[in-house]
């Protein structure tokens, strides 16, 4: 027998042995960060709890993404008091605005858009040449965070936003609240997007108001997540053996393949009982707007899917667009949600950005995937963005000047 | 970006620690056994094991956690 299995076991050299292997571990990660990122580890989480529409980018991402300290998705800081001769415009939505992807279609060649090719950028750009804002500073300020609907926007915007004194404020984030269309009966259901209970709250009443065990151990485990390399390695790590499990599921799942369900769109009644929601929030962002001398404007999403026919795809566009197409039921009720929005805005006075005909004359690639844009995708739809809104950027402006902004 | 100084002393005292148990080990200074049996070294990496079982569990019971958006927007 071996001498060392008679011995007791000295529990300090166990736990020594363990802090050695973490202390390597936290090395290999930290320095795996830094090797990742160019900067010290910070933070795996995407986002934080917000009081102010549920959760906000998480500055202290380390990752394919920069976010500003504010929790934008900037590549700098802004003071939430507008500085003098400053003209300013915020910019909210959720993934298209953010520039994420979603595949598993997506242009892998184009990598992750940076924070400096974002819509907000390009648009900034274009307000900075234009003779009429010499002598402004210019920000334009991308508050974007994925799967922000308008209720999240709203939110936002209402209790906190309002208060950056944004000189004019798109509205964008559109595919969040209207989906892929909508469909006999979801609204009866209850499951539209607008109605759905938005799926980070289920995280938000897992981590935060539930008081179980596993609810305590969970947090235990991101907070050391958030403080070690080595254990963020391990967190993202099990995430990812989670989902690729999820998935292994469903691929080998025992049930036969459903056959898919034949779509038949939402009448005009249950469209007009869906555009209530939708309308109400978007009044109360008007109204908040107007009576606080803000421009107010909203921009329309379109789906790769739906543009054949419109938009002349560039090669790479076609590429994914045969995985990525809607069946006519779909573009359909798409298209009739869309001019019910843009009647909705036209009946306020406010501006709906549309960029169809400009898609319609474009064949340059504009989506990254199935719905998000390219960096040349964002400098197009922010030129869209600025011929379309200009006249509303030249009120705006008038107004700064006559509060005496740009003094 | 300079490589900020936590990273390089953080590192390197692991690194240097690294390479004097190294050295010590190679040159006969100091046995394994020394520092810990081949049984603590398994009672160790029996712990690390069970912490690993215990995370991965939390992941399976939590039911809530597969919420649908993951593939897209990442987790929370």
């Amino acid at each position: 027998m071996d001498a060392s299995e008679a011995s007791p076991i000295r529990w300090t050299r166990v736990f020594a042995l363990l802090l050695a292997l973490f202390l390597v571990a936290e090395a290999a990660g930290q320095l795996y960060f830094y090797a990742w990122t160019g900067k010290p580890f910070g933070s795996v989480f995407l986002y934080r709890w917000s009081p102010y529409g549920l959760y906000r980018n998480n500055p202290d991402l380390s990752g394919n993404f920069q976010i500003s300290d504010n929790g934008f998705r900037e590549v700098r800081d802004y003071a939430k008091t507008k500085p003098p001769r400053t003209f300013r415009v915020m910019l909210m939505g959720g993934s298209v605005l953010y520039a994420g992807h979603g595949g598993p279609y997506v242009l892998r060649e184009e990598g992750f858009v940076p924070s400096s090719a974002t819509v907000s950028q390009y648009l900034a750009e274009r307000l900075r040449q234009d003779p009429a804002f010499k002598g402004m500073n210019v920000e334009v300020i991308n508050t974007a965070a994925n799967f922000y609907r308008l209720t999240e926007i709203a939110d936002a915007y209402l209790a906190d936003y309002i208060q950056w004194s944004p000189d004019a404020v798109i509205v964008m984030g559109s595919k969040n609240n209207f989906g892929h269309g909508l469909l006999a009966g979801e609204v009866e259901a209850g499951q539209t997007p607008l109605q759905r209970t938005h799926p980070f709250a289920l995280e938000f009443d897992r981590l935060v108001t539930e008081r179980s065990p596993s609810s305590a151990l969970e947090r235990l485990f991101r907070q050391a997540a958030d403080e070690s390399a080595a254990m963020a390695l391990l967190h993202k790590g099990l995430d990812t053996a989670a989902d690729r499990a999820a998935v292994m599921s469903l691929v080998f799942a025992l049930v036969p393949p459903i056959a898919p369900p034949v779509l038949k769109p939402a009448s005009q009644a249950e469209a007009d009982r869906y555009m209530k929601l939708y309308d109400s929030l978007a009044a109360a962002m008007i109204g908040a707007a107007r009576q606080s001398d803000q421009e107010i404007a909203f921009f329309w999403e379109y789906f790769l899917g739906d543009l054949k026919g419109i938009k002349p795809l560039s090669a790479q566009e076609q590429r994914i667009y045969p995985h990525v197409r809607h069946p006519p039921a779909l573009t359909q009720s798409g298209l009739m949600l869309r001019d019910r929005w843009k009647a909705f805005l036209a009946a306020q006075g406010v501006p709906a950005v549309d960029p169809e005909a400009a898609l319609r004359q474009h064949n340059g690639t504009v989506f990254i995937d199935y719905l998000h844009y390219t960096k040349d995708g964002n400098r197009f739809m922010a030129g869209v963005i600025y011929d379309q809104l200009r006249p509303m950027f030249l009120r705006a402006l008038e107004k700064a000047k006559g509060q005496g902004n740009a003094r | 970006m300079s490589i900020p100084v936590f990273l390089i002393v953080f590192v390197g005292l692991v690194a240097l620690g690294m390479a004097a148990l190294g050295f010590a080990l190679a040159t006969g200074h100091a046995r394994w056994e020394m520092l810990a049996t081949r049984r603590e070294a398994m009672v160790a990496l029996k712990l690390v094991a069970i912490l690993l079982l215990l995370l991965a569990t939390l992941y399976v019971t939590n039911t809530g956690r597969y919420t649908g958006v993951d593939f897209i927007y990442g987790r929370f």
